[in-house]
C-alpha cells in the first residue's frame, strides 16, 4: 500500500448537517482528489489544483471539530469524510480515529474506487460506509465515470467477508443519461446477492439553467 | 423559515435536553435575529460552551454525566430504503451540456464554520458541501450595530444594494464581462469563487476579497471583473445610505464537450 503524506488537503468543512450522510449532528470533511471523472460530479473543486486548500493534519482537523463534540455524542453523530475520495485518506483516517477516540462515528462517502488495502485497513475504524456505487454495470460504469469498477466489486467483497455489509448504504442512483431504471434494479439484485440490504434510490438532479 | 433557523431550533433543543438530563440550570432566550444565519452564532457556541463546563463540573465532582445519544431520536438518518429526502428538492449536481465555456454568476454561498454566510443568489447549482440553498435572495450576517456610524453593514438594512437594472443584469454583466483563463480550461478546473466587495454608500465599489477561491488565475480573474463594476444603488438604512458588503459566487464551469476533448 503507498504511503501516503500526513496531511490532506481538504476543499471543505460543513458544520451541524443534520441527519444527512450520517446519523445525528455531523460536520463533513472534503478531501481533495479522486480517481474518478464523473460526468455530474458532485464537488468539482475536489478535482481542481490543490494549492488553494487548506491543509489539515488528523490534529488539526481534530482541534477544529472537537468544538461539536457535545453535538456528536447526545445524537450519535460525528463525522462524515467525504470528498473526493475518503478512501485515498486511509491513514489520515484511522489516525483521526485515534484522537477522538470511540465514541465519535466516522462515516464514509465512498465510491469504493481503491485499493482493498485501504477498504481492509478502514473498515476496523468506521461506522458507515455510504457507498455511490454508480451502477454495477462495467460498461455503464466506465461510460460515467472513465474507469473500470473492478475494484469496487472487489471491495464489495471484502466488506462482505467482513461481514459488514449492515453498516453500508448503498446509492443506486438514476443516471441522466447514462442508466435506466432497469439497470438500477440490475444492480440492486447483484448487490442483494452480496448480502447488502440498505439502499438508497435516488436521482442525479441536473438542473437546467 | 429563514435559512439556518431550522439548524438554529434543533441545536438549541438537543442543548435543552443535555441540561434537562444533567440537571443543569439552562436558560436560554429566543432568538430575536430574523434574518438567515449559519444555524449557530457566538451566543449558541457560548451556550455549548456553559454545558461543557457543568458536564466537567459534574465529572470532577464524582457525579454521572448523561449524554451519550440522549437527544439520537431527534434526529435520524434519512436515505434508508427509499428516497433520499435530503436530496429530494435540491440539485444535487450537474448541468446540461451546452456547446461554449460558461461562466455564470449567482450560485448560493456555502455554510462552513463560523463564516458570515452572506449571499446574494440568482440561480441555484450547489455541491455537496454547501447543501443550503434557496431559491430566493438573502442576506446574512451579523446583528448591526446602532452604535458604530462608520459601521460597514452585511446583514440588516432596509433596502439592500441592487445593480441597475436588478441581480439578472448583474448576472448578465458578469457574464459578458467574465474571461475563463485560457490554462485553466486546459487544465480543466472548474468551480465557484466567492467573493465579497464593498457597495459604498455611494454606489461605487470599494475592496473586494476573495472568501472562497478555487485557483489563482480564477481568483483574480473574479476579483478583475469585480473592480469593473459599474455603480450600484446603495443600501438604505433609516431612510440613509450605507456601505454594505456585498457577497457573490461566480460560477466557472466548463462544458461537457471542453472536457471530452481532453479525456
Amino acid at each position: 500500500m503507498a504511503m501516503e503524506p500526513p496531511g490532506a488537503k481538504v476543499i471543505g468543512v460543513a458544520r451541524h448537517r443534520l441527519a444527512t450522510d450520517g446519523d445525528g449532528v455531523t460536520t463533513l470533511v472534503a478531501f481533495h482528489g479522486c480517481p474518478l471523472r464523473c460526468r455530474y460530479c458532485l464537488n468539482p473543486q475536489s478535482l481542481a489544483g490543490d494549492g488553494r486548500f487548506k491543509e489539515y493534519t488528523p490534529e488539526s482537523l481534530y482541534g477544529e471539530t472537537r468544538i461539536d463534540e457535545l453535538y456528536f455524542l447526545a445524537t450519535n453523530g460525528g463525522i462524515t469524510f467525504g470528498g473526493g475520495e475518503p478512501c485515498l485518506r486511509h491513514g489520515f483516517i484511522c489516525e483521526f480515529r485515534r484522537l477522538c477516540g470511540q465514541e465519535w462515528h466516522i462515516n464514509l462517502e465512498t465510491s469504493l474506487n481503491v485499493s482493498s488495502d485501504c477498504i481492509v485497513s478502514l473498515l476496523p475504524v468506521v461506522n458507515t460506509l455510504i457507498i455511490d456505487i454508480k451502477d454495477m454495470n462495467p460498461d455503464i460504469y466506465r461510460c460515467y465515470t472513465g474507469q473500470s469498477n473492478d475494484l469496487v466489486i472487489d471491495n464489495l467483497r471484502v466488506i462482505a467477508a467482513f461481514g459488514r455489509q449492515a453498516d453500508c448504504i448503498i446509492r443506486i442512483p438514476l443516471i441522466s443519461n447514462y442508466n435506466t431504471d432497469a439497470d438500477r434494479e440490475a444492480s440492486r439484485k447483484a448487490l442483494e446477492a452480496l448480502g447488502f440490504t440498505r439502499f438508497d434510490l435516488f436521482i442525479y438532479q441536473i438542473r437546467k439553467h | 423559515m429563514a435559512r439556518g433557523k431550522q439548524t438554529c431550533k434543533i441545536l438549541k433543543e438537543i442543548r435543552r435536553q443535555i441540561a434537562e438530563a444533567n440537571g443543569i440550570e439552562f436558560v436560554t432566550s429566543e432568538c430575536r435575529y430574523r434574518g438567515d444565519c449559519l444555524g449557530t452564532c457566538p451566543k449558541c457556541e457560548a451556550e455549548v460552551r456553559y454545558l461543557e463546563q457543568e458536564l466537567r463540573a459534574r465529572s470532577i465532582a464524582g457525579k454521572a454525566v448523561a449524554l451519550a445519544g440522549i437527544s439520537a431520536g431527534m434526529i435520524f438518518m434519512s436515505g434508508c430504503n427509499g428516497a433520499s429526502s435530503n436530496q429530494a428538492s435540491v440539485t444535487l449536481q450537474g448541468e446540461p451540456v451546452t456547446p461554449i465555456e460558461r461562466i455564470e454568476a449567482g450560485d448560493s454561498i456555502e455554510e462552513e464554520g463560523e463564516l458570515p454566510a452572506i449571499e446574494d443568489t440568482f440561480d441555484v447549482k450547489n455541491g455537496e458541501i454547501d447543501d443550503n440553498t434557496y431559491d430566493k435572495k438573502v442576506v446574512v450576517g451579523e446583528i448591526i450595530d446602532p452604535e458604530r456610524p462608520d459601521k460597514v453593514y452585511d446583514a440588516i438594512v432596509d433596502v439592500r444594494p441592487t445593480f441597475p437594472g436588478g441581480d439578472q443584469k448583474l448576472m448578465e454583466w458578469i457574464s459578458q464581462n467574465l474571461i475563463y483563463p485560457p490554462n485553466t480550461i486546459d487544465a480543466h478546473i472548474e468551480g465557484r469563487v466567492i467573493i465579497q466587495f464593498q457597495v459604498k454608500a455611494d454606489g461605487s465599489i470599494g475592496e473586494a476579497q476573495i472568501i472562497r477561491g478555487i485557483y489563482q488565475d480564477l481568483d483574480d480573474e473574479a476579483l478583475r471583473v469585480v473592480g469593473t463594476l459599474p455603480k450600484f444603488n446603495p443600501a438604505m438604512l433609516d431612510g440613509k445610505a450605507v456601505d454594505y458588503l456585498f457577497t457573490l459566487p461566480i460560477t466557472f464551469r466548463l462544458t461537457y464537450d471542453t472536457r471530452e476533448t481532453d479525456m
